[in-house]
């Protein structure tokens, strides 16, 4: 879902109407885009919290960082085209 | 972050340490171990990043990598959830 929303789809608007009218345009991440994925739960007593979500918004401030990293190119938006960076 | 870590000379986890509580050392202790932080090669491509979100501390760590054909890659992804006290393990690594 991060990376969908980090690399893969966006909605733009034409003359007020969406260009993206269905999944077709609007590109999903696949299967085979999906990177290897580790998760660890901390073991601690603290009040409870979120689980789904909280892994969401980190993802594409890491991958930038990543990728500046790698190519000394800070991405300033978003979705942006992995294999063009 | 890592772009300010990079502009002040500082290793990206240890710059954040500075600037954040106790809870969030454990987090980035965790999050060092179980990217082997320290022995990461100096050209690696990983990058950081940390939150409070729904009252729960996260931290993510990507690595990417250039291809022989120059085009950059996702390798791994790596996070690290303090959600607190939980109920059910199996299910919480699951939605995370």
């Amino acid at each position: 879902m991060a990376l969908g929303a980090a690399v893969k789809h966006a909605t733009e608007f034409e003359g007020g109407k969406a260009v993206q009218q269905n999944f077709n345009s609007y590109k999903m991440p696949r299967i085979s885009d999906i990177p290897e994925i580790e998760v660890h739960i901390m073991d601690n007593d603290e009040k409870p919290g979120g689980v789904g979500e909280p892994g969401l918004p980190l993802f594409a401030p890491a991958l930038c960082n990543a990728i500046f990293k790698v190519t000394g190119k800070p991405i300033r938006k978003l979705p942006f085209a992995l294999e063009e960076v | 972050m890592d772009e300010v870590a990079h502009e002040a000379g500082k290793d990206p986890l240890d710059f954040r340490r500075r600037y954040l509580g106790e809870r969030d050392q454990t987090l980035i202790n965790t999050l060092e171990e179980k990217t082997n932080w320290k022995a990461r090669g100096k050209n690696d491509g990983w990058g950081v990043a940390i939150t409070e979100c729904f009252k729960s501390i996260v931290g993510e760590a990507v690595k990417v990598s250039k291809g022989t054909d120059g085009k950059v890659k996702i390798d791994k992804v790596i996070a690290v959830m303090d959600c607190g006290w939980y109920v059910n393990p199996e299910y919480r690594a699951g939605t995370s």
